[in-house]
């Protein structure tokens, strides 16, 4: 049944006390993908490993209410219980006259009662809190699982109204109190895969049934806070920590990566080129991912612990590192194994959080218990959390404003401080602080709110200003009217000989006015056009577009000033610019087109003048724009740029004299043309590559020989 | 009658020749001779090493060392205990073995090490006895190899030596490394006892935690100086390591040849159930080079190669006993403390510091296509805060200005240019100025071992030391290269002179930290090479201006009068059980140290106390403006660093440094501590008691207050207190 024994002076605290020890200088918060250090949140200054003897492979750590420890010690087919406080342990091995085997699961429930998954038993056992044996669960009787079904149990939690929950792979199964089968909760979607698709249409009747079924990334385990819900982790992308409902909603964030479907990876990839709505926004996923040995390693938390507050802690198997999140999902610190930490922290196996804030880490192979000990700074940060959440603003604000300053780059205490600020209506000083954590979105929210102050407290300026700007708009197309009737008049008869600068600048200026005449008026002088004025107007839109990246406002940029790579910005805008007219060139030579290389590329560019006036205006737009706003801004943007589609197919259209039908026909076939182009190029460059890869190793081993 | 007239002279003969042996063996005492005993077929030379130790040797290679209680330091492990510890045959001849020599045959093609034991029965020993040393010469006749090692004993110190030119390879075997006395003080969890390492500021690993330890223990292997590389690995500053067995103990210390040795600390368990640890002196090192895909047989794309020539470097290691109330850690620090005093190894520098204080001026933050100045404190900001700081009577601190030169704390600047983003040039001559007239010691902080890409007057291909493979030594991302030793020291004598002038001292980042050795053609040297070289320009540094160095490896003591970054624990290896200031305990009183930054205290209470534990300077790192323009550049690790909020601070913290100023220039010659209280016991016998705990703790009728510290003078009387009431 039971077996009880008092071993003196071998659990509490009979480990090593390092003070201070190496592991709580590894702390950080990962910000876009950027590491952050932090002041220390956690300190290791405790090791527990004798408890009657060493654990063995010990799969399962637990916690109760009163701070006693449970272990599923697997590999010795025992649970211990750790009562607090005292020296006692308690050994429990057997039940209903079978000892236990390779338990990997222990849960407590609120009266004390102990379940213990008995996994290799195939059965859930449940013991009084004095240990004495109470009941078994075993496979449950249900027409839903199949006859082979194989009931494994390797973690068991129960909630309040006695349910067991246990996971079966990618879902988790639910039993009564009656050992009937309730269901299964939490199935995730297995969702669209593109390649598998195209596999599945063109692949013979053999090899589909040679495809494997895909299946849902699994569950890894879990456990249940004091809400009741249940805290789990899983394999899926993006979904890695999950918080799940009474009916399996996952109520918690997701990361990027898991909103990022293929679909919206070519959109976003579609429209960066255009520069359309495309904002910056701050990646995020759960843990981080390790890239050692140049191989990549996504997280694999194999255990999460909750506190009462709801802060959540998992633990990451691949790099021992412990990650926490607040119930928003915004990731507190991150703490534990250091590089230099050689043997402390290897495979750990569970986690598990006492009532003072302890954190308890098991590792199955070192077969110790890690206990890791909260500073005054992350206390601070859970204060300042729960205060939030409370509703308290102004007393969570003090707190992030003395937290601010034991750690100046904590974005969540800027966070934190311009939420509170924002509550208090002090939507300036919110501005600030969401600038300082770089977090665009709730700086735009904040920045239309103080718009609107604005706006109203002075809005007859504002009127003023509207009216002003028309006005200067409709200037504006005046002087360009003017001007481009000028650039007619140079490139008529009158004018004789090579055109100037100045005159084809005229000329272009008309092409937002009067394309076709302007188009026209190329064709008929296509021995007479000045091509430098293509190759100058080319830089300027490389200027404009660059300039524009730096400029825009705040909320409505695409990328972090630092991190806008003007090569590839400077590439998006000029490639397809280059090879449409290369294209369109080369499909017209073909198609009994009349037009030549130069007029192609003069007309190309003339096309591009709307970019040239709108985007300097879309610029200066975006400086009072949130992001609320920003369909109008979309829309503005992607006028644009059907506007300068149209200019480049009426340009193809009056260089050649093709039908409406065949013009189109050329410019869809330059299209393909175009991407072929970057292909050959992408094909080109990889083979250049790859055998300067060769010649170099080649040369690198003769030198050694030498 | 014949025959007992015969007897008689027989009888008369022997009593002159046991007369004469007699004088003879006395004579030899007194000279500290050996003698001859027969033993078991074996003969035994016998040693007075004075200090009441005594030393045999036995013509097979073994020795024993034995104290004046009786205790006896065995060479290798005894037969029977042999037999009891392993069935192996190869562990039961490497437990006997003086030395173990790793080799491999230079004619294959792939690179395989195998050990041979100066005990294997094929090992031709021969020994050649001096007035007080023994020369063995090993013959490793299957592989063609012999390794001649001389073993000492004088004035109560064994000296093992390994001369370069006694190692003699004949064949295609070719000695890697030595390892040297592997089973020298090797015990069991019997004993109370201990192993003493040095990595980071050193560490124990205690004999009864065999329990504590997972069930895969493992030898560790720790790089004296740290490894050759660019990226941070454990810190082991001293070529030493202890081993305490009940009442006696032995300090370990590599003399000649530190550079190129590692020490091995094996736990009990680990094979054999001993603890044991030994040094290993590298005479041959590996490096992996790349190959193409069409050579290559593996999967790695690599092989590993190695050093064709032999490194050619005289190894010696000194053992230093101790006994009874000497024999712990303290002893050890104290025993070495005083031979690296002797020996002149270890700087004395009378001008000790209440405070050090660090600013950061500028740093650069990179981006995708430029990189962004950030301005931390400007020249004339930074002279501000001197003039605060003397107002507040915080006059007797050291000031290092970080990150003073073009691109800030992270670029490394070939020459002398203040950086124009922080101020003129006068600005920053005031500054020094400043700093002269309120006698505050100011000094630059330099890098002369490493560079960045971007380094101004850099070149990748000149300046940079080369791998075995022929390849720069670089980082993963191509960005930082280690300097070599022409262009190391060229950097600083242009740097140099421009200091000078100001009359300014330079800290030294990474000087005594990591050492490289450099396979370059023109500037080839070897990590003992590489030392010198930066011992060198330390020598060069100290002739004009404090000398401040980044770590504390051996070569730098010389020269250095404060060290920086000195961690309060090690690195948190497998093998350690508890870290202890055996690096502190060392320099305290001769080179004073600082450590972590009081501004980056998570628990300050707690940190503080450590600090006076360990004897640190107490150091601040700040900046005028704040860190948040540090987030994302190579110094974000400066969490919280501006001086308005760390002002008072600072202050206290000064006022509270001047108030221990009596114990500043003594040495620090005993420590205990059972990570609630500890005791620092100074050499002028005033004694400091911490308390860690969270209740008063009683001293012998005066109080510690709960998180306090109280300093007793040798009279008994309080010099200095602090903490909270209880």
């Amino acid at each position: 049944m039971k077996r009880i024994t008092a071993l003196l002076l071998v659990f509490l605290f009979c480990g090593m006390i390092c003070l201070p020890c190496s592991a709580e200088e590894n702390n950080y918060i990962i910000s876009d993908d950027k590491t952050i250090p932090i002041s220390t949140s956690y300190v290791n200054d405790t090791v527990l490993y004798d408890f009657g003897g060493r654990l063995n492979s010990a799969q399962d750590l637990f916690i109760d209410s009163k701070d006693n420890l449970y272990i599923a010690d697997t590999g010795n087919n025992r649970v211990i219980v750790c009562k607090a406080n005292s020296k006692d342990i308690i050994i429990l091995d057997e039940a209903d006259g079978l000892q236990f085997n390779k338990p990997e699961g222990v849960f407590v429930d609120d009266s004390g009662g102990i379940y213990i998954a008995d996994t290799g038993n195939e059965r859930i056992l449940h013991f009084s809190a004095t240990g004495k044996y109470v009941e078994s669960f075993i496979r449950p009787e249900s027409d839903y699982l199949g006859e082979t079904y194989l009931f494994n149990p390797s973690k068991v939690i129960v909630n309040s109204t006695g349910y067991l929950y246990t996971i079966k792979s990618q879902t988790i199964m639910t039993i009564d109190a009656n050992n009937e089968f309730r269901g299964y909760l939490g199935q995730p979607d297995v969702g669209f895969n593109l390649s598998e698709a195209l596999i599945r249409i063109f692949a013979s009747d053999e090899q589909l049934k040679a495809l494997k079924k895909r299946e849902a990334e699994p569950y890894i385990n879990f456990t249940i806070g004091k809400d009741g819900l249940i805290y789990a982790t899983s394999r899926e992308i993006g979904s890695e920590i999950k918080v799940l409902n009474s009916v399996g909603e996952n109520l918690y964030r997701s990361s990027t990566a898991a909103e990022t479907t293929l679909f919206n990876k070519i959109q976003s990839t579609f429209f960066s080129l255009f520069n359309i709505g495309n904002y910056a926004s701050k990646s995020f996923q759960f843990g981080e991912t390790v890239i050692r040995d140049g191989k990549q390693s996504t997280p694999l938390f194999t255990d999460i612990a909750v506190d009462g507050n709801g802060i959540i802690t998992v633990v990451n198997s691949v790099n021992g590192m412990l990650y926490q999140y607040d119930n928003e999902g915004s990731l507190l610190c991150s703490f534990g194994k250091k590089e230099s930490d050689s043997g402390k922290i290897e495979l750990p196996s569970s986690l598990a959080v006492d009532s003072k804030g302890n954190i308890y880490l098991l590792d199955a192979v070192q077969n110790h218990i890690l206990v890791f000990s909260p500073t005054a700074f992350i206390k601070n940060v859970h204060n300042a959390v729960s205060l939030y959440n409370d509703g308290d603003y102004s007393a969570a604000y003090d707190i992030w404003e003395s937290i601010a300053q034991s750690s100046e780059n904590y974005e969540l205490a800027q966070i934190g401080m311009g939420k509170a600020l924002y509550k208090e209506k002090n939507y300036y000083e919110a501005m600030q602080q969401y600038k300082k954590a770089n977090e665009r979105v709730l700086y735009s929210q904040a920045y239309a709110k103080y718009r609107h102050d604005i706006f109203r407290q002075n809005f007859g300026w504002v009127l003023l200003g509207i009216l002003a700007i028309i006005a200067v708009l409709v200037l504006l197309l005046r002087i360009l009217n003017k001007t481009g009737k000028k650039g007619i008049e140079c490139f008529g008869a009158k004018y004789s000989g090579k055109k100037t600068l100045w005159q084809t600048f005229l000329l272009s200026c008309n092409t937002i006015i009067h394309p076709i005449d302007t188009f026209r008026s190329v064709k008929e002088n296509r021995d007479r056009l000045n091509l430098f004025f293509c190759v100058i107007s080319f830089v300027c839109l490389l200027l404009i577009r660059v300039i524009s990246l730096y400029c825009t406002g705040y909320p409505m940029m695409t990328a972090d000033t630092g991190d806008i790579n003007i090569w590839l910005e400077c590439l998006k805008l000029g490639l397809p610019v280059a090879t449409w007219g290369l294209s369109v060139f080369f499909v017209t030579s073909i198609l009994d087109g009349e037009s030549k290389v130069g007029e192609v590329y003069t007309c190309c560019i003339f096309s591009m003048a709307p970019f040239v006036m709108l985007t300097p205006l879309f610029t200066l737009l975006s400086q009072i724009l949130s992001r609320k706003e920003s369909g109008l801004y979309n829309s503005l943007q992607a006028i644009m740029w059907v506007w300068i589609l149209i200019l480049l197919i009426v340009s193809v259209y009056m260089l050649n004299n093709y039908s409406f039908g065949k013009t189109m026909a050329v410019c869809a076939i330059s299209v393909l043309i175009m991407a072929l182009i970057w292909a050959i190029a992408f094909l080109f460059i990889a083979i250049i590559s790859e055998v300067w890869g060769f010649v170099f190793g080649i040369g690198t081993e003769i030198r050694l020989m030498l | 009658m014949k025959r007992k007239s015969f007897l008689i002279k027989i009888l008369c003969v022997c009593l002159v020749i046991v007369i004469a042996a007699t004088a003879v063996a006395v004579t030899l005492n007194k000279s500290d001779t050996a003698s001859k005993i027969e033993n078991s077929g074996f003969l035994k030379y016998s040693f007075n090493g004075g200090s009441g130790y005594k030393a045999t040797f036995e013509e097979n290679g073994q020795f024993s060392v034995i104290a004046p209680n009786g205790y006896a330091w065995t060479g290798g492990v005894n037969d029977e205990r042999v037999q009891v510890l392993s069935e192996n045959a190869s562990w039961q001849e490497y437990m006997k073995s003086c030395i173990a020599v790793t080799y491999f045959d230079s004619t294959l093609s792939v690179y395989q090490t195998q050990t041979v034991y100066s005990a294997n029965t094929s090992v031709n020993v021969t020994a050649k006895m001096g007035t007080d040393s023994c020369e063995y010469n090993y013959v490793f006749s299957n592989i063609f190899v012999s390794v001649k090692v001389k073993i000492g004993f004088k004035n109560g110190i064994l000296s093992v030596q390994i001369p370069a030119d006694g190692i003699i390879e004949n064949g295609a075997y070719k000695v890697q490394y030595i390892e040297v006395l592997p089973f020298f003080g090797a015990a069991d969890h019997s004993n109370d006892g201990y192993i003493m390492y040095p990595d980071g500021s050193g560490a124990l690993m205690e004999y009864d935690k065999l329990e504590q330890r997972a069930a895969n223990k493992r030898t560790e292997t720790l790089k004296i100086y740290g490894s050759s590389g660019i990226s941070e690995s454990n810190k082991v500053y001293l070529p030493v390591f202890g081993i305490k067995n009940n009442d006696n103990a032995f300090l370990a210390a590599v003399n000649t040849g530190s550079a190129e040795c590692d020490i091995n600390i094996s736990p009990e368990g680990a094979v054999v159930a001993l603890n044991r640890a030994s040094f290993t002196m590298n005479y041959r090192y590996c490096y992996d080079v790349p190959e193409s895909d069409i050579s290559t047989a593996n999967t790695s794309g690599t092989s590993t190669k190695v050093d064709s020539q032999l490194n050619a470097q005289d190894f010696e290691a000194l053992y230093f006993f101790l006994s009874d109330n000497n024999a712990n850690y303290s002893g050890m620090a104290s025993i070495y403390r005083e031979f690296l005093l002797e020996n002149k190894l270890m700087n004395t520098s009378k001008e000790k510091n209440a405070l050090s204080l660090g600013m950061l001026m500028g740093e650069s933050e990179e981006l995708a296509f430029t990189t962004k100045p950030v301005a931390t404190t400007t020249f004339s900001q930074a002279e501000a805060i001197l003039k605060q700081l003397k107002g507040e009577g915080a006059s007797d601190i050291d000031v290092a200005l970080i990150g003073w030169e073009k691109n800030g704390a992270t670029a490394n600047v070939r020459g002398f240019k203040p950086w124009n983003k922080l101020g003129s040039k006068k600005e920053f001559n005031s500054l020094l100025a400043t700093a002269a007239e309120n006698n505050i010691n100011m000094l630059l902080q330099k890098n002369f071992y490493s560079a960045e890409k971007t380094s101004t007057g850099f070149s990748a291909k000149n300046d940079s030391v080369y791998e075995g493979n022929g390849f720069i030594h670089t980082n993963e991302f191509n960005s930082k290269f280690i300097l070599n030793r022409t262009s190391s020291a060229k950097w600083f004598e242009l740097y140099f002179k421009n200091a000078k002038k100001h009359s300014v001292g330079t800290r030294f980042l990474q000087f005594g930290e990591n050492l490289t050795s450099d396979y370059s053609s023109q500037n080839r040297s070897s990590r003992t090479m590489s030392a010198e070289s930066m011992s060198n320009i330390l020598a060069d540094a100290s002739s004009s201006g404090k000398v401040a160095v980044e770590g504390a490896n051996l070569y730098t003591l010389k020269y250095a009068d404060t060290l920086f970054n000195i961690p309060q624990a090690s690195s948190n290896i497998s093998v350690c059980d508890r870290n202890i200031p055996f690096i502190q305990m060392v320099c305290y009183g001769s080179v004073s140290y600082t450590g972590e930054a009081v501004n980056l205290y998570y628990d300050s209470k707690k940190q503080l106390l450590k600090m006076l534990e360990y004897g640190y300077v107490p150091y601040f790192e700040l900046t005028e403006n704040g860190s948040s323009a540090l987030k994302y550049t190579n110094s974000n690790e400066l969490v919280s660093s501006k001086f308005s909020l760390w002002r008072d601070s600072l202050v206290e913290t000064y006022k509270l440094s001047s108030e221990l100023s009596s114990i500043r220039n003594v040495y620090m010659t005993y420590h205990e501590s059972d990570g609630e209280h500890a005791r620092v016991v100074y050499s002028n016998n005033s004694a400091m008691h911490l308390n860690f705990s969270d209740s008063a703790w009683d001293i012998g009728g005066k109080t510690v207050a709960v998180g306090g510290y109280m300093l007793i003078d040798s009279t008994g009387n309080v010099i200095a207190e602090g903490g909270k009431a209880s």
